[in-house]
């Protein structure tokens, strides 16, 4: 045992005792204090406490020390924490003191006992006892894992994985329980996972969860649990293969704030690993940490600064500690000849630069893991961006757009059972970096035309530029060709620009559509070459061929801001493209930024799925149905009962038996259109024996549903008189799934538009909302429910929104609107609706 | 203003729209999303033994396309329901590793059923009754504490400590103790630590005097007139049953500076050792019995934190 050094001892003295009582203790009165005044003694401690904060210090350097003198090696032969693993091929042994803990290890079973003993022998004749000793075998249990040494694999001890695990499995479940409960496990799980850091990127909501509700028990929220049941699945991974091989090249990569570029090279397998098995985070274990940049170009100059002078004393050096140098990435290894470019990406969509370079890194590893070679291997990456590297090397992120990242590359590293080793180099030796900026000139481009809107709006006008010197630039930046050809129209008159662009933008739709990466990876040969120049051309072209440039010249009076603008009566220039593409890019703003403004699916229509594209424009003309809507304090009109009876008629003889019931359910329910998609089989409750009707039981709160208001558990009854046969029908729906209407928003929509086509209206005379507006309106017109049972029934929560969707005034006005034909024929279906419906029961019966 | 969502119904996949995934194209070479895997089937007549081994192939199968969705779920990859993809050669590839690394797990010698992990793991009972046990600090049980048998003369620390080590502890003063201003501030501060120290012994004198008596027949101890700072003890739930003696010596440490960082190993630094291939890994291990006081280690803040509501 240690023993405490005398000049401290007095601090740790435990409670006083009387000194009449320790003398009955046989101890002699010589080692005995004098008898003071109070006739009290302290108990003080001759050995070194753990927990004292510098004992485990003490314990670790003597022990240290006594194996490093007792075999002669140095101490580059000890295994720690921010230094590379000894190397063991040359049959050396590496040490791995630990506090009282000894483990020798290394591929000589002979060498390993030898050293081994001669340290037990050193400790013994110190006066240490020693115990627990096992001798070189190639099975052992160290630090809290298990060493197999003939598959060369560490992994949890079996028995403390099988717990955790089952304990995540449990959380899985989303039980109630507390936050403290949760980080216990947590700490254990943590443990295990330093073996595979990137496990750790699984842990997100259980961190949040533990932090809110950390003393009471909860019900473990969903997102929560899906993490534990993840874990509890992926833990079973946590094993490191330590024989694993290095892969025969290594990667690099860069990203732009338009693009992403990689970059590779074939390597020795010895270079790799002189690189690739530090790891960044260390870099801030060692005393210099500061300034990569300067260190690794060897720019430090004492002369701008001062903390690079080396001390005129001599400081001691101690052996236990890491170097003062936290070694880069050779620049010998970053010779660009030496590299190849192996794609470059544009990114269409602004992120932030560190979700940028994220990506990069993802798109690295994936496409070299397209191979099955690079299977089951240490990969190297280099990358410039600091933070990147330290979360690859961290293994997680508290930024959950990083943790994305990370949780890609988790899941690439688990499935193919790789380990990413990422280093940092510096910018201006990056091979990458000029192929990640090639759309760089693009992406300045836009962002002038950008900053012009959002000058135009700050001065109170939509992008229209007050500056005139300001409003050339802008033009000649973003339409050269105006310059040196000036403003040309097509022969038909129409917008030549439009045409073109509409042209390019189906043939990168098309190309996109057959690349299931989805939108956030265009392939290079997509958006480089001819079709980027083509892209540029006919963006020229786009704005060449009007009167009215981007800045806003030619364009009826100004609005105030874009709010106003969208409110206005369109009228005007609903027709103009200049204002449609004003809208659109207003409306990019707004997804840029992920928000959007309340209403918005009225002022731009169904397009809800297909956000305008940053770049190029998409075809303003998709959008003109969608803009006439815009209309200032103008509300959907309620369809008349006939109308329906009639479209559903129609779906029915066409054996459209659902979107007929889907429609006639939106109309009694007073439904949006999501909510009687989102409707399963078991929320269509039938009536008990005797009573009522069907019901419907909306957003139920076991499936963590919620209304667009947040409200779960709803119900309504089916109890209309028009159609008392509906719940039956819905039950004999045909399907296949567990969904009550078993037909998705688009056939659903299709069917609409054929209906209303065969009935001799437009396709767009109403869209699946109007039936919203309708069910109130047709109940309050007949008088079958009061207002207040309108309100309850299509959930609103103001007096407000129910005057926005109950219009039975206007129920007689839009059937008036209705052509003549068309009336008289809904006016019949009317009367055959209830038959057929009876008809398709009784035949389901 | 509102956050954009995807409705549900927009995820759900329509009946007969063309799937965007490779069924057909043989172009195909991403990784993501991973199939799962077809359940083996075992064939009719087959032995007992081979039933067995199928079954237990199916069973890692199982587990394998477990991970394959939760994998799929991490790259938010999207899998079509009810859609059997045609698996690419690096997708097979990856089956079989996930295999592998299944395999290799060495399984528990002594299971134990969930009830038992969560009481161990969590401290916390299934049931609802709210009877959480969420520290291991325990009273004083004579029979049950485990202390050290230090014996005699305990080894001076300067005798064990190569140079630096010895210069540190020769100048301690300057070197680990914080000076009388630095001290004086923390004093002035007023922000003491108050000891916990075991009930038992805290409210029964006479127990505290056999409990000392103990310490001093094991040579922990020795007495002085003139104390300098106090650390009081108090007992842990050992895995043995047994119980640990510890020493709380927060307020001791405040007047000490924080000990230099020093590179030591972890339990995660075997995942850097790095084996040749063909070569087998041995290990030899040690233990020094009683080598400081309550030889083992422990982070005293973390109890204190989970019994400070005691």
């Amino acid at each position: 045992m240690l023993a405490l050094p005398s000049s401290l001892q007095s601090l740790f003295c435990l409670p006083a005792l009387p000194r009449s009582e320790v003398a009955t203790w046989g101890i002699n009165s010589t080692d005995l204090p004098e008898t003071s005044s109070s006739g009290w003694i302290w108990p003080r401690l001759r050995v070194v406490p753990m927990g004292w904060s510098w004992a485990m210090y003490f314990a670790q350097r003597a022990h240290q020390h006594l194996c490093l003198q007792a075999t002669g090696l140095g101490m580059d032969r000890v295994l720690v924490e921010g230094r590379p693993s000894p190397d063991l091929s040359d049959s050396e042994v590496a040490l791995i003191p630990y506090a009282d803990n000894l483990n020798v290890t290394g591929i000589s079973a002979q060498r390993v006992q030898e050293v081994k003993d001669l340290i037990v022998k050193k400790l013994r004749d110190t006066g240490f006892r020693v115990h627990e000793e096992t001798e070189a075998q190639s099975t052992v249990q160290s630090l809290g894992f298990l060493v197999d040494g003939i598959t060369g694999t560490i992994q949890p001890v079996p028995e403390r994985l099988d717990r955790v695990v089952r304990c995540f499995a449990w959380l899985g479940k989303a039980p109630r329980i507390s936050g403290r409960a949760i980080e216990r496990l947590l700490g254990h799980a943590v443990h295990l996972c330093m073996l595979r850091r990137e496990l750790l990127s699984i842990f997100r909501s259980l961190y949040d969860f533990i932090h809110s509700s950390y003393k009471v028990r909860t019900k473990l929220w969903p997102s929560a649990a899906k993490e534990a049941r993840w874990a509890s699945h992926l833990m079973k991974l946590c094993t490191c293969d330590l024989k694993r091989p290095w892969s025969s090249s290594i990667t690099s990569s860069d990203a732009s704030l338009s693009g992403i570029a990689v970059s590779r090279r074939d390597i020795s397998t010895a270079e790799q690993a002189l690189h690739g098995s530090y790891k960044e985070t260390w870099r801030y274990k060692y005393k210099m940490h500061s300034k990569p940049r300067d260190h690794a170009l060897s720019k430090l100059d004492p002369f701008e600064d001062i903390s690079t002078v080396k001390p005129v004393k001599n400081e001691m050096q101690d052996p236990f500690a890491l170097d003062e140098n936290f070694p880069e990435v050779d620049a010998n290894i970053l010779s660009p000849e030496d590299w190849h470019d192996v794609f470059a990406v544009r990114m269409s969509f602004p992120e932030p630069i560190t979700v940028l370079e994220g990506r990069g890194v993802v798109a690295a590893f994936r496409h070299k893991l397209r191979s099955r070679d690079e299977f089951n291997r240490k990969h190297l990456h280099l990358n410039d961006n600091l933070s990147v590297v330290l979360l690859c090397s961290k293994g997680r992120s508290s930024s959950f757009a990083m943790l994305r990242t990370c949780r890609r590359l988790a899941a690439l590293a688990l499935a193919t059972d790789c380990l990413f080793a990422v280093r940092w180099i510096p910018s201006e030796l990056n091979v990458s970096d000029r192929a990640s900026r090639q759309w760089e000139s693009l992406r300045r481009q836009e962002q002038l035309a950008d900053s012009t809107h959002a000058a135009g709006n700050a001065s109170g006008c939509i992008p229209w530029i007050k500056n005139e010197e300001l409003k050339e630039e802008v033009d000649r930046l973003c339409y050269p060709n105006r310059f040196n050809r000036g403003t040309q129209r097509s022969s038909s008159g129409r917008w030549v620009g439009l045409k073109q662009e509409k042209k390019v933008n189906k043939t990168v739709e098309a190309k996109k559509s057959e690349d299931p990466r989805g939108e956030d990876c265009i392939s290079d040969d997509q958006v480089g070459g001819e079709n980027r120049s083509k892209e540029i051309q006919n963006s020229d072209a786009f704005g060449e061929v009007g009167s009215v440039s981007p800045s806003g010249d030619g364009l009826s009076s100004p609005h105030e801001g874009t709010g106003n603008f969208c409110k206005e009566e369109p009228s005007e220039f609903e027709e103009h493209p200049e204002v449609r593409r004003g809208l659109l890019q207003v409306c990019q703003q707004f997804v840029r930024k992920r928000i959007r403004p309340a209403g918005w699916h009225k002022d731009l229509g169904g397009n809800h799925r297909q956000p305008p594209r940053l770049w190029p424009q998409t075809d303003a003309t998709a959008n003109s149905s969608s803009l006439a809507r815009v209309g200032k304090n103008r509300a959907r009109p309620p369809l008349p009962w006939v109308l329906v009876s009639a479209l559903a008629v129609n779906m029915m003889q066409r054996q459209q038996h659902i979107a007929a019931m889907a429609i006639l359910l939106m109309f009694t329910a007073y439904l949006r259109p999501g909510e009687a998609m989102d409707l399963q089989v078991r929320d269509l409750i039938a009536p008990m024996p005797g009573q009522g009707g069907f019901s419907l039981h909306l957003h139920p709160a076991e499936r963590r549903e919620q209304s667009k208001v947040g409200l779960s558990d709803e119900s309504l009854l089916l109890n209309s008189p028009l159609m008392p046969w509906l719940g039956p029908a819905l039950q004999f729906l045909p399907r296949k799934t567990n969904y009550l209407l078993d037909l998705t928003y688009d056939q659903l929509v299709n069917q609409w538009k054929m209906a209303l086509t065969r009935l001799g209206l437009a396709a767009n005379h109403a869209v699946l909302y109007h039936l919203r507006h309708s069910g109130p309106s047709h109940d309050r017109f007949h008088q079958l429910r009061s207002a207040l049972e309108v309100k309850q029934r299509g959930r609103w929560q103001s007096d407000h929104s129910v005057r926005r969707y109950e219009a039975h005034a206007r129920i007689n006005q839009e059937f008036h609107l209705l052509p003549k034909a068309v009336q008289t024929h809904c006016l019949k279906m009317e009367q055959v609706l209830p038959r057929m419906v009876r008809g398709f029961i009784s035949q389901k019966q | 203003m509102e956050r954009v969502d995807s409705p549900q119904w927009l995820t759900r996949l329509p009946a007969k729209v063309p799937t965007p995934f490779h069924e057909q194209d043989d172009r195909w070479r991403e990784l993501f999303p991973l199939p799962t895997s077809q359940e083996r089937v075992t064939a009719p007549g087959a032995s007992v033994s081979s039933r067995r081994r199928c079954a237990q192939v199916r069973k890692r199968e199982k587990e394998v396309n477990s991970i394959v969705k939760c994998l799929n779920e991490m790259y938010c990859a999207a899998v079509p329901p009810g859609k059997a993809m045609q698996e690419t050669s690096a997708q097979r590839s990856s089956h079989h590793e996930i295999f592998k690394q299944l395999g290799r797990l060495k399984q528990p010698k002594i299971r134990c059923n969930t009830r038992e992990a969560i009481k161990e793991l969590l401290h916390s009972p299934v049931s609802y009754n709210g009877d959480e046990n969420m520290t291991t600090v325990r009273p004083y049980e004579r029979s049950l504490v485990s202390l050290p048998n230090c014996g005699a003369d305990p080894i001076p620390l300067h005798e064990v400590l190569d140079d630096d080590g010895r210069e540190v502890l020769k100048g301690a003063a300057f070197s680990m103790l914080l000076s009388e201003e630095e001290w004086g501030e923390i004093v002035e501060k007023g922000d003491f630590v108050r000891p916990y120290m075991d009930s038992r012994l805290q409210s029964d004198e006479t127990l505290y005097h056999q409990f000392a008596k103990d310490l001093w027949e094991k040579g922990m101890i020795d007495f002085t007139q003139q104390p300098g700072d106090l650390v009081t003890p108090f007992f842990v739930n050992k895995k043995d049953g047994r119980l640990r003696f510890i020493l709380d010596c927060r307020g001791v440490n405040r007047r000490f500076k924080p000990p230099p960082p020093m590179a030591l190993a972890a339990g995660s630094s075997w995942a850097q050792v790095s084996v040749p291939a063909g070569s087998t890994l041995y290990c030899a291990q040690s233990d020094i019995k009683d080598y400081a006081c309550f030889a083992e280690f422990f982070a005293v803040s973390f109890l204190f934190a989970s019994f400070a509501t005691i």
